[in-house]
């Protein structure tokens, strides 16, 4: 088997990535504002700076290289947990590094959409605009023993920068050279790892074709998910509202800078 | 991709065919911008803002909702 | 009070008697904000643009919410299924677009000061065709918080106004730092500076051969009698500046429709207009990933080498000076296909690129549009408010 992960942190910040909305939780639709709900002339906000600290220590203790220009982008698709049906996402800003015997693709920020479930086609909007680190690995984990060890040891990082308690796990997996699937809606690592074990047991009765499948936790299983939610072109655009092209992070005595032009 | 699917908007075959029309018109009337190629660019840095909550001061009135929450 | 809107000005009006009219795509609390267009008919938005609370807080009370362009796409202001908008000097011609109605209304005196948006001519060219004032500020200069957007890379909050002077009451009170518009950063105070004495004009062939030879005339007579010495170079790469600015304005106008599709507000994405279509078919499809390096890199190429032409331009120069329009008001209905139409925004989209303030002044049926480099807005402002007086 083949297992990679696309970890979601959720860093502690008092707000929200480009608005001054609180992150703290509360009634639904409440912690809002025209920022982070999309509303029509709205724009972003310089990003929140214990985030980008937070990255930064992140992707020092991951052995990644930081690159100076670090550029937002607009990913565009639909859905209904995403106001602007655009999530602004930075390029990575922390590449090649390594951690526990596995290699570390990259690390970005990106802003958490909103909360939808399909089920009762309900949608708040609290965490929408709340910050997010995105971690991917490459695909080195080869065991379930070394995807527990790998997140454990992962989440102890966490809890020693200080940076965050949870974590989402986006988990690859593919057997014999086979499809990859993507599997979501995975929020522990007990989670993570009946997951790869029935996805492991499920592609080798079913087969795999490349497809996003959401995991339940109530039955520990996958299934597929309901809406198409990843599409074959982003059409990745710069946000032109945060100033211009390019964003670096450069850490100068210990205060961060985001530049931009 | 079909493109009015990609942008979520559904046209007439009749709207389609004359949109489609229009758009090539106009993608050949752009044609070769070519200019010459521009020299890179400098950047300039701003500071990322703090990191303090302000209460929500905004009555978002979302036109559809249940229990606080928007229905879709 | 009961206003005599004759010409299709506004979309919606208080009871309540005030100085200042808004442009329809410009968030205010207390009114809707529809774009001109079905989708947004309904919608309220819940704060108000962060460059009319400035205005408010100076005093000056919104009093109604003009008709335009449906979101802010086309130079006719007919692109509207909300508003019947009409020139005030001849009603069988178009008012100019985008901003149409904050035009009509302060041609009528309807208002006294009004507010648009331009990105490339839409507060210039409705002046122009209503033989008003029209400015474009800096881009960067006054705060885009609150003004929906078209291409947010050419978007400015613009003043349309009956003399220089309104325009420099309204240009003052709006600019400043916002940071909920991070590309305000650089805004610069607004003061009285020297005027036009000694400022050093220039004039581009190209534009003064494609406007038709009745503007050309009364280009000539109003130079003249301003006394103004005009050197004319040649600028044939000009006319890249249209599709350079079109291709831009394509992508991202698709990008900022994305959130238009009536799940949290507003209707559903058919209620909109064709030219709003097609742009956003245009938009997605040159910003698709196998298109991508056809149209758009290229424009983006292009927009950087026009800012540096006009870069080295500026350091021998201080004011570009052209016809605000090549031709006069259309007809209503005149304009059918789209790139007629677009090429009429030849004298315009050029300060756009370049991020430069821009001034139009009536002169006899036509404009004439003064532009500077970026944040020269004080020595723009104040060398027209001298070229006003001597025309």
């Amino acid at each position: 088997m083949k297992v990679g992960f696309e970890l979601h942190v959720t860093p502690l910040t008092e707000s929200k990535m480009y608005c001054d909305c609180p992150t703290k939780n509360a009634q639904p639709n409440l912690q809002v504002c025209p920022i982070c709900t999309g509303q029509p002339g709205s724009k972003p906000m310089a990003p929140n700076e214990t985030a980008l600290r937070a990255g930064i220590k992140l992707a020092k203790a991951l052995n990644c290289t930081l690159n100076e220009s670090v550029s937002v982008m607009r990913k565009h698709y639909f859905y209904p947990d995403l106001p602007n049906n655009y999530q602004l996402t930075s390029e990575p800003f922390g590449e090649n590094g390594s951690f526990n015997n596995v290699g570390i693709t990259e690390i970005h920020f990106e802003e958490d959409p909103g909360q939808y479930d399909p089920k009762s086609g309900l949608v708040d909007l609290n965490r929408s605009g709340s910050p997010l680190l995105e971690v991917v690995t490459e695909p080195d984990i080869d065991s379930i023993e070394k995807a527990r060890d790998f997140l454990e040891e992962f989440s102890a990082l966490l809890g020693f920068l200080g940076i965050s308690q949870k974590i989402k796990a986006d988990t690859n997996v593919s057997i014999n050279g086979g499809a990859r699937v993507e599997v979501k809606n995975i929020g522990s690592i007990s989670g993570a790892l009946n997951a790869i074990q029935y996805e492991v047991n499920r592609q080798a009765k079913e087969g795999a074709v490349l497809e996003t499948r959401h995991y339940d936790k109530d039955t520990m299983t996958t299934k597929p998910a309901r809406l198409k939610e990843t599409v074959a072109d982003y059409r990745y655009m710069r946000e032109p509202n945060l100033p211009r092209p390019r964003a670096s992070l450069q850490a100068k005595n210990g205060s961060t800078t985001y530049s931009t032009t | 991709m079909d493109i009015p699917e990609l942008c979520r908007i559904k046209l007439t075959d009749e709207e389609q065919e004359r949109l489609e029309a229009e758009m090539k018109q106009i993608l050949d009337w752009a044609g070769e911008i070519g200019v010459p190629e521009a020299k890179p660019t400098a950047f300039e840095a701003i500071v990322p803002r703090g990191d303090r909550a302000r209460k929500s001061a905004y009555d978002i009135r979302f036109p559809k909702t249940k229990d606080g929450k928007i229905v879709i | 009070m009961t206003l005599k809107d004759r010409h299709g000005a506004f979309i919606s009006l208080t009871d309540t008697p005030g100085e200042l009219a808004v442009k329809d795509n410009i968030c205010v609390q207390g009114f809707m904000c529809t774009a001109s267009s079905k989708l947004l008919e309904n919608y309220e938005p819940p704060y108000t643009a962060t460059a009319v609370q400035k205005l408010q807080k100076q005093g000056l009370t919104v009093m109604g919410k003009t008709s335009c362009d449906e979101f802010a796409c086309g130079s006719t202001g007919t692109h509207t299924s909300l508003a019947n908008p009409r020139n005030p000097l001849d009603e069988k011609r178009v008012p100019g677009g985008s901003s149409s109605g904050s035009a009509i209304a302060v041609k009528d005196g309807l208002v006294r000061y009004a507010i648009g948006s331009d990105t490339g001519g839409s507060v210039r060219c409705p002046a122009t065709f209503c033989q008003i004032v029209g400015y474009r500020p800096s881009y960067g200069q006054i705060s885009r918080y609150g003004l929906m957007d078209m291409c947010m890379s050419f978007d400015t909050i613009g003043t349309l106004t009956r003399n220089v002077d309104d325009a420099i009451y309204l240009i003052t009170g709006m600019s400043g730092k916002d940071d909920k518009d991070l590309t305000t950063m650089n805004s610069v105070d607004v003061k009285e500076t020297p005027g036009l004495a000694g400022k050093r004009l220039v004039a581009f062939r190209q534009i003064l051969e494609s406007c038709d030879p009745g503007i050309r005339e009364k280009f000539n007579e109003a130079t003249e009698k301003a006394k103004l010495h005009v050197d004319v170079i040649d600028f044939p790469e000009i006319h890249k500046s249209i599709p350079t600015y079109y291709m831009i304005v394509f992508a991202e106008f698709a990008s900022a429709m994305q959130r238009f599709d009536g799940k949290f507000f507003g209707k559903n994405r058919e209620l909109l207009g064709q030219e709003v279509k097609r742009r956003i078919l245009l938009g997605t499809f040159i910003s698709q990933k196998e298109n991508k390096d056809k149209w758009y890199t290229q424009a983006i190429n292009a927009r950087k080498w026009f800012q540096q032409k006009f870069e080295a331009m500026f350091a021998k120069y201080d004011f570009v000076i052209n016809p605000t329009m090549p031709s006069p008001a259309p007809l209503v209905g005149e304009i059918t296909d789209p790139i007629t139409e677009y090429s009429m925004d030849l004298g315009t989209i050029f300060p756009s690129l370049m991020m430069g303030p821009s001034i139009s002044l009536p002169y006899q049926g036509m404009g004439i549009q003064l532009t500077g480099k970026r944040f020269s807005d004080s020595a723009l402002l104040y060398s027209a408010r001298d070229l006003e007086g001597a025309l």
